[in-house]
Protein backbone atom coordinates (compact mmCIF):
# COMPACT_ATOMS: atom_id res chain seq x y z
CA UNK A 1 0.00 0.00 0.00
CA UNK A 2 2.85 2.24 0.67
CA UNK A 3 3.94 1.74 -2.89
CA UNK A 4 0.77 3.89 -4.20
CA UNK A 5 0.96 6.41 -1.56
CA UNK A 6 4.52 7.46 -2.81
CA UNK A 7 3.37 7.11 -6.29
CA UNK A 8 0.71 9.47 -5.93
CA UNK A 9 2.82 12.10 -3.84
CA UNK A 10 5.26 12.35 -6.65
CA UNK A 11 2.78 12.79 -8.97
CA UNK A 12 1.20 15.69 -7.07
CA UNK A 13 4.71 17.23 -6.27
CA UNK A 14 5.07 16.82 -10.21
CA UNK A 15 1.59 18.90 -11.10
CA UNK A 16 2.23 21.38 -8.51
CA UNK A 17 5.99 22.47 -9.82
CA UNK A 18 4.20 22.37 -13.35
CA UNK A 19 1.88 24.58 -12.53
CA UNK A 20 3.84 27.36 -10.23
CA UNK A 21 6.39 27.21 -13.70
CA UNK A 22 3.70 28.03 -15.96
CA UNK A 23 2.09 30.80 -13.51
CA UNK A 24 5.89 32.19 -13.27
CA UNK A 25 5.76 32.41 -17.17
CA UNK A 26 9.36 30.00 -16.93
CA UNK A 27 7.79 27.68 -20.20
CA UNK A 28 6.66 28.14 -23.40
CA UNK A 29 2.69 28.02 -24.26
CA UNK A 30 3.44 24.67 -26.01
CA UNK A 31 6.05 23.38 -23.96
CA UNK A 32 3.70 23.75 -20.80
CA UNK A 33 0.79 22.43 -22.32
CA UNK A 34 3.07 19.11 -22.70
CA UNK A 35 4.22 18.71 -19.15
CA UNK A 36 0.24 19.76 -17.93
CA UNK A 37 -0.34 16.74 -20.03
CA UNK A 38 2.26 14.50 -18.68
CA UNK A 39 2.17 15.47 -14.83
CA UNK A 40 -1.93 14.61 -15.11
CA UNK A 41 -0.95 11.14 -16.83
CA UNK A 42 1.34 10.18 -13.69
CA UNK A 43 -1.39 11.12 -11.72
CA UNK A 44 -3.87 9.51 -13.42
CA UNK A 45 -1.43 5.95 -13.60
CA UNK A 46 -0.70 6.62 -9.85
CA UNK A 47 -4.34 6.55 -9.62
CA UNK A 48 -4.94 3.28 -11.53
CA UNK A 49 -2.70 1.50 -9.10
CA UNK A 50 -4.62 0.48 -6.40
CA UNK A 51 -7.60 -1.04 -8.13
CA UNK A 52 -5.48 -3.42 -10.18
CA UNK A 53 -6.31 -1.54 -13.99
CA UNK A 54 -3.19 -0.76 -13.96
CA UNK A 55 -2.35 -4.01 -13.95
CA UNK A 56 -4.96 -5.02 -16.57
CA UNK A 57 -3.77 -2.36 -18.93
CA UNK A 58 -0.34 -3.97 -19.42
CA UNK A 59 -1.42 -7.19 -19.64
CA UNK A 60 -3.95 -6.24 -22.50
CA UNK A 61 -1.28 -4.67 -24.67
CA UNK A 62 1.04 -7.88 -24.02
CA UNK A 63 3.53 -6.70 -21.45
CA UNK A 64 3.84 -9.16 -18.67
CA UNK A 65 5.71 -7.48 -16.48
CA UNK A 66 3.47 -4.65 -15.55
CA UNK A 67 6.22 -2.08 -14.27
CA UNK A 68 7.91 -2.45 -17.03
CA UNK A 69 5.11 -0.65 -18.74
CA UNK A 70 6.03 2.48 -16.76
CA UNK A 71 9.77 2.14 -17.91
CA UNK A 72 9.22 1.61 -21.56
CA UNK A 73 6.78 4.64 -22.48
CA UNK A 74 9.03 6.34 -19.52
CA UNK A 75 12.00 6.03 -21.97
CA UNK A 76 10.45 6.28 -25.36
CA UNK A 77 9.05 9.75 -23.91
CA UNK A 78 12.39 11.03 -22.33
CA UNK A 79 13.80 9.83 -25.82
CA UNK A 80 11.43 11.90 -28.24
CA UNK A 81 11.67 14.93 -25.84
CA UNK A 82 15.21 14.93 -25.72
CA UNK A 83 15.29 15.01 -29.49
CA UNK A 84 13.20 17.55 -30.24
CA UNK A 85 15.16 19.77 -27.62
CA UNK A 86 18.84 18.74 -30.02
CA UNK A 87 16.70 20.27 -32.83
CA UNK A 88 15.51 23.19 -30.94
CA UNK A 89 18.74 23.57 -29.57
CA UNK A 90 20.37 23.50 -33.13
CA UNK A 91 18.06 25.82 -34.18
CA UNK A 92 18.57 28.81 -31.92
CA UNK A 93 22.31 27.81 -32.18
CA UNK A 94 21.96 29.17 -35.93
CA UNK A 95 19.90 31.43 -35.11
CA UNK A 96 21.69 33.29 -32.41
CA UNK A 97 25.01 33.38 -35.27
CA UNK A 98 22.88 34.88 -37.32
CA UNK A 99 22.19 37.66 -34.30
CA UNK A 100 25.36 38.31 -33.42
CA UNK A 101 26.95 37.99 -37.01
CA UNK A 102 24.32 41.06 -37.85
CA UNK A 103 24.91 42.47 -34.67
CA UNK A 104 28.83 43.02 -35.54
CA UNK A 105 28.05 44.09 -38.83
CA UNK A 106 25.81 47.00 -37.86
CA UNK A 107 28.05 47.96 -34.90
CA UNK A 108 30.90 48.80 -37.41
CA UNK A 109 28.59 50.53 -39.72
CA UNK A 110 27.72 52.91 -36.47
CA UNK A 111 31.44 53.27 -36.09
CA UNK A 112 32.59 54.09 -39.66
CA UNK A 113 30.04 57.11 -39.86
CA UNK A 114 31.32 60.43 -39.52
CA UNK A 115 31.29 61.63 -36.12
CA UNK A 116 29.81 58.31 -34.87
CA UNK B 1 59.87 35.83 -54.65
CA UNK B 2 60.66 32.96 -52.42
CA UNK B 3 59.80 33.58 -49.17
CA UNK B 4 62.43 31.66 -47.36
CA UNK B 5 65.24 33.93 -47.10
CA UNK B 6 63.61 36.84 -46.48
CA UNK B 7 65.81 38.98 -44.10
CA UNK B 8 64.85 42.41 -42.49
CA UNK B 9 68.17 44.73 -44.35
CA UNK B 10 66.75 43.43 -47.95
CA UNK B 11 62.91 44.19 -47.29
CA UNK B 12 62.52 47.48 -48.45
CA UNK B 13 64.35 46.84 -51.59
CA UNK B 14 62.26 43.87 -52.24
CA UNK B 15 58.95 45.49 -51.69
CA UNK B 16 59.90 47.97 -54.59
CA UNK B 17 60.73 44.37 -56.85
CA UNK B 18 57.24 43.72 -55.69
CA UNK B 19 55.60 46.63 -57.10
CA UNK B 20 56.70 46.67 -60.43
CA UNK B 21 56.16 42.84 -60.74
CA UNK B 22 52.69 43.70 -59.78
CA UNK B 23 50.85 44.33 -62.69
CA UNK B 24 48.35 47.27 -62.88
CA UNK B 25 45.00 45.30 -63.15
CA UNK B 26 46.37 43.25 -59.99
CA UNK B 27 46.86 46.66 -58.17
CA UNK B 28 42.67 47.57 -59.39
CA UNK B 29 42.25 44.18 -57.97
CA UNK B 30 43.64 44.31 -54.42
CA UNK B 31 41.59 48.10 -54.53
CA UNK B 32 38.20 45.74 -54.64
CA UNK B 33 39.73 43.23 -52.49
CA UNK B 34 38.28 42.66 -48.76
CA UNK B 35 40.92 40.91 -46.34
CA UNK B 36 39.28 38.64 -43.78
CA UNK B 37 41.10 38.07 -41.06
CA UNK B 38 39.42 36.04 -38.37
CA UNK B 39 41.43 36.37 -34.97
CA UNK B 40 40.69 34.95 -31.29
CA UNK B 41 43.42 35.98 -28.66
CA UNK B 42 45.53 36.94 -31.42
CA UNK B 43 47.00 40.33 -29.52
CA UNK B 44 50.88 38.96 -29.95
CA UNK B 45 50.68 38.61 -33.70
CA UNK B 46 47.57 40.84 -34.98
CA UNK B 47 49.81 43.94 -35.70
CA UNK B 48 52.24 42.17 -37.62
CA UNK B 49 49.47 40.50 -39.63
CA UNK B 50 47.76 43.81 -40.61
CA UNK B 51 50.78 45.81 -41.48
CA UNK B 52 51.73 42.32 -43.84
CA UNK B 53 49.10 42.84 -45.80
CA UNK B 54 48.76 46.62 -45.91
CA UNK B 55 52.19 46.24 -47.15
CA UNK B 56 51.34 43.33 -50.32
CA UNK B 57 48.11 44.17 -50.88
CA UNK B 58 48.15 48.04 -51.27
CA UNK B 59 44.70 49.52 -51.71
CA UNK B 60 42.91 46.38 -49.83
CA UNK B 61 40.50 46.73 -47.21
CA UNK B 62 41.72 44.81 -43.91
CA UNK B 63 38.65 43.74 -41.73
CA UNK B 64 40.06 41.63 -38.76
CA UNK B 65 37.16 39.69 -36.95
CA UNK B 66 37.54 39.37 -33.57
CA UNK B 67 35.36 36.47 -32.18
CA UNK B 68 34.93 37.31 -28.66
CA UNK B 69 38.74 37.49 -28.13
CA UNK B 70 39.45 38.35 -24.09
CA UNK B 71 42.69 39.85 -24.84
CA UNK B 72 43.94 43.36 -26.81
CA UNK B 73 43.27 41.84 -30.42
CA UNK B 74 40.68 44.34 -31.39
CA UNK B 75 42.52 47.11 -29.79
CA UNK B 76 45.62 46.01 -31.59
CA UNK B 77 43.75 45.39 -35.22
CA UNK B 78 42.41 49.15 -34.67
CA UNK B 79 45.95 50.28 -34.00
CA UNK B 80 47.07 48.93 -36.80
CA UNK B 81 43.86 50.76 -39.17
CA UNK B 82 42.09 47.70 -39.72
CA UNK B 83 38.24 47.83 -39.60
CA UNK B 84 37.01 45.44 -36.59
CA UNK B 85 33.92 43.29 -37.04
CA UNK B 86 34.00 42.67 -33.07
CA UNK B 87 31.74 39.46 -32.17
CA UNK B 88 29.92 39.96 -29.06
CA UNK B 89 30.55 36.10 -28.14
CA UNK B 90 32.84 33.66 -29.50
CA UNK B 91 31.05 32.17 -32.60
CA UNK B 92 34.26 29.90 -33.83
CA UNK B 93 35.82 29.93 -36.98
CA UNK B 94 33.09 29.55 -39.33
CA UNK B 95 31.29 32.48 -37.72
CA UNK B 96 33.83 34.36 -37.71
CA UNK B 97 35.05 33.63 -41.16
CA UNK B 98 31.70 34.00 -42.74
CA UNK B 99 30.66 37.83 -40.62
CA UNK B 100 33.61 39.02 -42.78
CA UNK B 101 32.02 37.09 -46.16
CA UNK B 102 29.53 38.92 -45.35
CA UNK B 103 30.22 42.45 -44.43
CA UNK B 104 32.41 42.16 -48.31
CA UNK B 105 29.39 41.42 -49.39
CA UNK B 106 27.73 43.99 -48.28
CA UNK B 107 30.19 46.69 -49.03
CA UNK B 108 30.26 45.52 -52.72
CA UNK B 109 33.78 44.06 -53.07
CA UNK B 110 35.14 41.64 -56.32
CA UNK B 111 36.98 39.59 -53.97
CA UNK B 112 37.64 38.58 -50.39
CA UNK B 113 40.76 36.76 -49.32
CA UNK B 114 40.73 34.83 -45.76
CA UNK B 115 44.32 35.46 -44.07
CA UNK B 116 44.68 33.67 -40.83
CA UNK B 117 45.19 36.21 -37.99
CA UNK B 118 48.04 33.76 -36.38
CA UNK B 119 50.67 34.78 -38.68
CA UNK B 120 50.57 31.22 -40.28
CA UNK B 121 49.61 32.53 -43.86
CA UNK B 122 52.21 35.23 -45.47
CA UNK B 123 50.46 38.31 -46.75
CA UNK B 124 53.47 38.61 -49.15
CA UNK B 125 51.70 35.50 -51.31
CA UNK B 126 48.21 36.72 -51.29
CA UNK B 127 48.75 37.94 -54.48
CA UNK B 128 49.28 34.30 -56.83
CA UNK B 129 45.30 33.69 -55.17
CA UNK B 130 43.85 37.12 -55.76
CA UNK B 131 45.64 36.45 -59.88
CA UNK B 132 43.82 32.80 -60.34
CA UNK B 133 40.26 35.30 -59.18
CA UNK B 134 41.48 37.96 -61.24
CA UNK B 135 42.06 35.36 -64.61
CA UNK B 136 38.34 33.92 -63.60
CA UNK B 137 40.28 30.80 -63.38
CA UNK B 138 38.37 29.87 -60.55
CA UNK B 139 35.50 30.78 -57.93
CA UNK B 140 38.04 29.73 -54.80
CA UNK B 141 41.61 29.90 -54.75
CA UNK B 142 42.83 27.86 -51.77
CA UNK B 143 46.80 28.55 -51.06
CA UNK B 144 48.02 24.98 -50.58
CA UNK B 145 51.18 23.79 -48.18
CA UNK B 146 51.62 20.80 -50.22
CA UNK B 147 52.47 21.57 -54.03
CA UNK B 148 56.50 22.08 -53.42
CA UNK B 149 56.54 25.72 -51.62
CA UNK B 150 58.03 26.57 -48.86
CA UNK B 151 59.36 23.88 -46.15
CA UNK B 152 56.51 23.38 -43.75
CA UNK B 153 55.98 20.02 -41.74
CA UNK B 154 53.05 19.45 -40.22
CA UNK B 155 53.00 16.91 -36.46
CA UNK B 156 53.26 13.32 -37.85
CA UNK B 157 49.64 12.40 -36.42
CA UNK B 158 48.02 15.18 -38.17
CA UNK B 159 49.77 14.53 -41.78
CA UNK B 160 47.58 10.62 -41.35
CA UNK B 161 44.62 12.84 -41.07
CA UNK B 162 45.49 15.27 -43.64
CA UNK B 163 46.15 12.26 -46.02
CA UNK B 164 42.79 11.03 -45.24
CA UNK B 165 41.11 14.04 -45.46
CA UNK B 166 42.72 14.30 -48.76
CA UNK B 167 41.63 11.20 -50.13
CA UNK B 168 37.58 11.78 -48.87
CA UNK B 169 37.18 15.41 -50.62
CA UNK B 170 38.80 14.78 -53.65
CA UNK B 171 36.56 11.89 -54.23
CA UNK B 172 33.69 13.94 -53.11
CA UNK B 173 34.71 16.91 -54.63
CA UNK B 174 35.87 15.20 -58.09
CA UNK B 175 38.81 16.67 -58.26
CA UNK B 176 42.50 16.33 -56.70
CA UNK B 177 42.94 18.68 -53.60
CA UNK B 178 46.31 18.30 -51.43
CA UNK B 179 45.86 20.62 -48.66
CA UNK B 180 41.76 20.64 -47.27
CA UNK B 181 42.57 22.51 -44.63
CA UNK B 182 44.25 25.28 -45.60
CA UNK B 183 42.17 28.64 -44.52
CA UNK B 184 44.56 30.39 -46.76
CA UNK B 185 41.57 30.98 -50.07
CA UNK B 186 40.68 33.42 -52.10
CA UNK B 187 36.35 34.06 -52.92
CA UNK B 188 35.23 35.90 -55.82
CA UNK B 189 31.87 37.30 -55.40
CA UNK B 190 30.06 34.25 -56.44
CA UNK B 191 31.59 31.95 -53.94
CA UNK B 192 30.96 35.23 -51.78
CA UNK B 193 26.82 34.59 -52.17
CA UNK B 194 27.11 31.57 -51.50
CA UNK B 195 29.36 31.59 -48.06
CA UNK B 196 27.63 34.40 -46.64
CA UNK B 197 24.20 32.46 -46.77
CA UNK B 198 25.39 28.85 -46.19
CA UNK B 199 29.08 28.39 -44.28
CA UNK B 200 29.64 25.66 -42.03
CA UNK B 201 30.59 26.93 -38.07
CA UNK B 202 32.74 24.90 -36.36
CA UNK B 203 35.78 23.11 -39.07
CA UNK B 204 34.79 24.93 -41.95
CA UNK B 205 38.16 24.58 -44.55
CA UNK B 206 36.56 20.96 -45.45
CA UNK B 207 33.65 21.01 -45.40
CA UNK B 208 33.36 23.91 -47.70
CA UNK B 209 34.99 22.52 -50.43
CA UNK B 210 32.54 20.20 -50.61
CA UNK B 211 29.63 22.92 -50.34
CA UNK B 212 31.08 24.90 -53.36
CA UNK B 213 31.84 21.90 -55.15
CA UNK B 214 28.27 20.98 -55.21
CA UNK B 215 26.77 24.39 -56.11
CA UNK B 216 29.15 24.24 -58.89
CA UNK B 217 31.94 26.47 -58.18
CA UNK B 218 35.30 26.12 -59.05
CA UNK B 219 37.96 25.68 -56.79
CA UNK B 220 41.18 25.59 -57.55
CA UNK B 221 44.76 25.15 -55.51
CA UNK B 222 48.20 27.29 -55.43
CA UNK B 223 50.79 26.68 -53.80
CA UNK B 224 52.28 28.49 -51.48
CA UNK B 225 54.24 28.58 -48.55
CA UNK B 226 53.31 28.69 -44.68
CA UNK B 227 54.91 29.20 -41.24
CA UNK B 228 54.12 26.94 -38.32
CA UNK B 229 52.13 29.02 -36.15
CA UNK B 230 53.78 31.29 -33.89
CA UNK B 231 51.53 31.99 -30.87
CA UNK B 232 48.43 30.24 -29.81
CA UNK B 233 47.39 26.24 -30.24
CA UNK B 234 45.34 24.94 -33.04
CA UNK B 235 41.88 24.74 -32.64
CA UNK B 236 42.15 20.58 -33.37
CA UNK B 237 44.41 18.70 -31.76
CA UNK B 238 44.14 15.44 -28.93
CA UNK B 239 40.52 13.93 -29.03
CA UNK B 240 39.29 16.54 -30.97
CA UNK B 241 40.92 15.22 -34.13
CA UNK B 242 39.21 11.74 -34.32
CA UNK B 243 35.78 14.27 -33.71
CA UNK B 244 36.67 16.07 -36.64
CA UNK B 245 37.39 12.88 -38.72
CA UNK B 246 34.51 11.49 -37.55
CA UNK B 247 32.54 14.79 -38.68
CA UNK B 248 33.67 15.82 -41.18
CA UNK B 249 33.02 12.31 -42.46
CA UNK B 250 29.31 12.05 -41.32
CA UNK B 251 28.91 15.49 -43.43
CA UNK B 252 30.69 14.29 -46.63
CA UNK B 253 28.40 11.02 -46.42
CA UNK B 254 25.43 11.93 -45.16
CA UNK B 255 24.78 14.79 -48.24
CA UNK B 256 25.19 17.18 -45.38
CA UNK B 257 25.61 19.99 -47.50
CA UNK B 258 22.66 19.86 -49.80
CA UNK B 259 21.06 22.99 -48.79
CA UNK B 260 18.84 23.31 -50.93
CA UNK B 261 16.58 20.56 -49.47
CA UNK B 262 16.90 22.01 -46.22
Amino acid sequence: MKGYVLAAVISLVMVTVTIRAIRKRQLTETLAILWLVVSFATVVLSALLPSGAFNSLAKSIGIAYPPDMVLVFGMLFLFLFSFRLSVSMSLQKSRQKTLVQDLALLRAQLESRPGG
Amino acid sequence: MSGNTRTHIVRPRRICNNWRVISEDLRDAFASTCAVVPAYNEGASITNVVRAINEHMPGSRVAVVDDGSRDDTALRAREANALVLSLPVNLGIGGAVQTGFKFALANGYDYAIQIDGDGQHDPSEAHHLISELLADHADIVIGSRWLGRGDYVAPRNRRYGMKFLEFLVSWKAASHFTDTTSGFRALNRRALTLFAEHYPSDYPEVESIILARHHGLRVKEVPVSMKPREHGTSSIRGYKTLYFMVRITMVIMLGVMNTDNS
